[in-house]
């Protein structure tokens, strides 16, 4: 298998470009796929190059058909292949380059980060709250929590599933016109790797309340803060979490990269 | 050397093709045994959840997480979401099912329900159930009946709907498409309700209500992909003979021949729209070299492939739309060196002209709006305006439609209820607009760039230039902020650039073969000062 070096890389990164053009869900835009693949052929080249003897593996194959060999017979078979590669080559950089240059086929990847970094202060009806570390009120009354998650789903059905669905996976009957689409509350990546804070800033805010790191500037998520009430928005958070099975996270833990 | 090297890739190739081999074998086994699995699951099929009380009990537990916020508590479609949806959810308590495999007005069988709770109902906000074990939908099969008292009574008679079997459909010839039409235009007068072109728009369509009192549309059959119990030549033969239960839709069955029915069925199947226009983030129009018509019927426009902008309610800002009639729209875009043009078509059953009905409604005008940013933004990722007709920093310029004036105007936004309209004098676009059974047709007209360069889009090549689409039914009490919209796409006009893609590959080619030939050279010299 040793001498199989050549093959074995390059299996590797088809095998990477696979993975990340059909495997990964969302699909990925294919600007930022170049960009991973570029990362991972790096990461080959330097991974090649650390070890000598790896280097001279990888480097045999390609010697063998560039360095002249004595004997003729194996010498005409390596023109052949010569000739093939060196031709090939620079025919496939000039296709390539062309199809990129046509215009026609692309389309602007709208790059957004899902979930941007929050404030941490803002101001509800004019009233400064604090993000950071803010704590959903409504959770110390734990006798009634039955009761505030049954009026967060009457909020919920009177103001949101027109977009986020009445699973709550983000395919109201309004979903189909919207780019971005309406959060999936039920995604595992979603709300419980987010405090609840979060929660409340971004209804409150809506996608115009958005960072530019968070925004392709299309987002039909409204601003709530002149609709619903404090108490409210916390209701129909916990509602969103109930219903989904999911805990929000905790101001306690480490922050994760989001 | 050459010997040992050889020995060793028979050997790597040998272990590589047992462990395809092995690699295979996994997954054929894998894939039979789910096979089985799933065979005997629905082989089980109904028998997943017996009359058992605690499987009504559990039923009764996912309605009232799931369904109560539609379907109310008791059933009766009154729940805190029924206000804001049309057509409204099914009050459950009377039993008026409108997808049924049994006859007409009769109760449903479980299937049935099952089927609708599995995949919902097109065009509706019912969803498909697609959270729900097989298990827990039959569950909540046995609890919505327990919410109408007749099936209750069908039991204590020990009353079973039988249900009605469908021959397979005869081939749909002209001949029968021919004959089915006169039964839609003369025997069954089908056009009074659904119109000549079956957009819904006949004349008895305007206060149709259903059981419930609840204001009811037509179905538009010239898109078939919205109809609840399908699409297929045995869906609609269906429709025809059993009707639609609580709907002014009635049933056909008796007095008349099978064949004629499926010429009827034929007929409605060819209705329907061929392609369905598909849907696209960014709008390309098509380059003419002379000059662009100025004629809707023009034969032109059949060559050119619509697209779908699919719109939504505005429930962003009040007042609010939660209820739009139109759904989407259809464009097809030209251009050429100085102008460009775009037809668009949507359907609308009622043609609106402002004013009062006799029972006191009020009723706006139609209109339509196409949106453009003010400036093109730099790069896509630059700021844009608001997709709701901008902000004070980013405001938009709008071309306008309506059906009052009939007349085209420019405006400009900083905001929904910021809009001001410009002079006549710098208006640039003009238009047509026709009305014809139940849809519209409007055709609008401007310079790629005007005088105007601060309020004025100025179209530019090879950029991506958002646009938005707004639509008003003035019978639907739409006016305003009251409207469908649809939010930011792109319009791209093309100018091929042939020459410099041609060169800049042609400088590819060289640098590859430089880069090709440092390469051979520097290997072949190192090959030789180590031997
Ligand atoms: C008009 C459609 C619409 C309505 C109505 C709507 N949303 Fe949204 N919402 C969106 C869209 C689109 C997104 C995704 C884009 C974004 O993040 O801004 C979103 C995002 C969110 C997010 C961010 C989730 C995350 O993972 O960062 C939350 C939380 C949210 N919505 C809650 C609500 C609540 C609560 C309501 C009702 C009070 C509501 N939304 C009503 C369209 C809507
Ligand atoms: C978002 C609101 C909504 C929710 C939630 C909802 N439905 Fe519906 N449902 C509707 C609407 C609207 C209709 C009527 C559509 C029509 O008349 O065309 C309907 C119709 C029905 C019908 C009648 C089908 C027929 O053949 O006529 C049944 C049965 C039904 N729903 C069951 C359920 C069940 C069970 C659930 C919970 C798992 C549920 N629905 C949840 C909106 C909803
Ligand atoms: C009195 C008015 C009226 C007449 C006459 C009428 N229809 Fe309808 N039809 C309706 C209404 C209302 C609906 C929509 C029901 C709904 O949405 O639940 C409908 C729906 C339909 C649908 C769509 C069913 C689906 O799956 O959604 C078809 C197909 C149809 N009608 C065919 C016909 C044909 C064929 C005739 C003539 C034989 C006819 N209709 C006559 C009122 C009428």
């Amino acid at each position: 298998m040793k001498t199989d070096k050549l093959s074995q890389i390059f299996l590797l990164v088809v095998a990477a470009f696979l993975v990340l053009k059909y495997v990964i869900h969302p699909r990925i835009p294919s600007s930022l796929l170049y960009f991973y693949m570029m990362i991972v052929i790096f990461a080959v080249f330097i991974y090649i190059i650390s070890d000598t003897k790896l280097l001279q593996d990888f480097l045999n194959p390609i010697k063998s058909i560039i360095i002249k060999n004595e004997d003729p017979l194996i010498e005409e078979r390596n023109k052949e292949a010569r000739m093939l590669i060196f031709g090939l080559l620079p025919l496939a950089v000039a296709v390539f380059t062309y199809i990129n240059l046509s215009v026609g086929t692309k389309q602007p990847a709208e790059l957004r980060s899902i979930h941007p970094e929050p404030p941490l202060q803002i101001l509800f009806r004019e009233k400064p709250l604090r993000i950071l570390g803010l704590k959903n009120p409504l959770r110390a009354d734990k006798k009634n929590l039955n009761k505030y998650i049954e009026e967060g789903a009457v909020v919920y059905f009177e103001n949101c599933f027109f977009c986020h669905g009445d699973n709550l996976d983000g395919n109201g009957h309004f979903a189909e016109a919207l780019n971005p689409r309406p959060a999936d509350f039920t995604d595992p990546g979603s709300i419980s790797q987010l405090q609840e804070s979060y929660l409340f800033w971004r209804i409150s805010k809506g996608g115009q309340g958005l960072p530019a790191e968070g925004t392709p500037w299309n987002s039909a998520m409204p601003s709530w803060e002149n609709v619903l009430t404090e108490e409210d928005i916390w209701k129909v958070i916990i509602y969103i979490y109930e219903s989904t099975g999911m805990e929000p996270r905790r101001w306690e833990e480490k922050p994760l990269n989001r | 050397m050459g010997r040992k090297t050889s020995k060793s890739i028979i050997d790597g190739r040998n272990i590589s093709i047992r462990f395809i081999m092995l690699l295979t074998l996994m997954i054929i086994v894998i894939l039979l045994v789910e096979f089985l699995i799933l065979q005997s699951l629905l082989a089980q099929g109904e028998n997943l959840a017996p009359a058992s009380s605690e499987n009504i009990e559990a039923g009764k537990r996912i309605y009232m997480k799931k369904c109560q916020y539609c379907h109310g508590v008791d059933g009766e479609g009154d729940g805190p979401a029924s206000a804001f949806l049309d057509p409204p959810p099914r009050d459950l308590t009377r039993a008026r099912y409108k997808i049924i495999s049994t006859g007409s007005g009769e109760l449903p069988t479980d299937q049935d329900i099952f089927n609708v709770i599995s995949n919902g109902i097109p065009d509706t906000s019912m969803p498909a159930w697609s959270s729900l074990k097989e298990k827990e939908k039959w569950q909540t099969v046995l609890y919505v009946k327990t919410l109408a008292e007749r099936f209750d009574w069908y039991k204590q008679i020990k009353k079973v709907p039988e249900i009605v079997k469908i021959a397979n459909p005869p081939h749909a010839t002209k001949e029968s498409i021919e004959r089915g039409r006169e039964i839609y235009m003369k025997k069954l007068e089908c056009w009074k309700c659904h119109g000549e072109s079956g957009r819904g728009d006949g004349p008895s369509a305007i206060k149709l209500t259903d059981e419930w009192e609840h204001p009811i549309k037509a179905a538009n059959l010239t898109k078939p992909w919205k109809f609840k119990i399908g699409s297929a030549q045995k869906d609609i033969y269906r429709t025809i003979i059993t009707g639609i239960a609580g709907t002014p839709m009635p049933a056909f069955l008796t007095g008349n021949t099978e064949e004629e029915l499926w010429d009827l069925t034929n007929y409605v199947t060819s209705l329907g729209i061929k392609n369905r226009p598909q849907k696209t983030t960014v709008l390309r129009p098509l380059f003419i070299p002379g000059n662009l018509t100025e004629d809707l019927e023009d034969p032109l426009w059949n060559g050119i492939e619509a697209r779908e902008f699919t719109l939504f309610g505005q429930i962003l800002l009040a007042p609010k739309l939660y209820t739009p009639s139109i759904n989407e729209i259809y464009v097809k875009s030209i251009y050429n060196d100085k102008e460009i043009a775009f037809l668009i078509e949507w359907d609308d059953a009622n043609q609106s002209s402002p004013g009062t009905t006799e029972e006191g409604d009020v009723i706006y005008a139609d209109a339509l709006a196409i949106q453009f940013p003010s400036q093109i933004p730099e790069t896509p990722e630059s700021p844009r305006p608001f997709f709701l007709m901008g902000n004070p920093t980013l405001p938009v310029n709008l071309w306008l439609w309506n059906s009052d004036s009939n007349t085209f105007m420019e405006a400009n936004a900083e905001g929904v209820n910021r809009k001001k309209f410009q002079s006549e004098k710098n208006s640039d676009i003009k238009g047509k607009v026709a009305y014809k059974q139940g849809q519209y047709k409007l055709l609008v007209k401007r310079n790629l760039t005007t005088s105007d360069k601060t309020d004025d889009i100025q179209m530019e090549y090879n950029k991506f230039i958002p646009i938005a689409f707004f639509v008003w039914d003035g019978h639907n009490g739409e006016t305003e902020s009251k409207m469908a919209v649809s939010t930011w796409h792109y319009l791209f006009l093309e100018k091929k650039e042939t020459g410099r893609n041609v060169l800049y590959s042609i400088l590819a080619i060289l640098f590859t073969i430089i880069a090709e030939i440092i390469f051979v050279k520097r290997i072949r010299r190192n090959a030789i000062s180590t031997q």
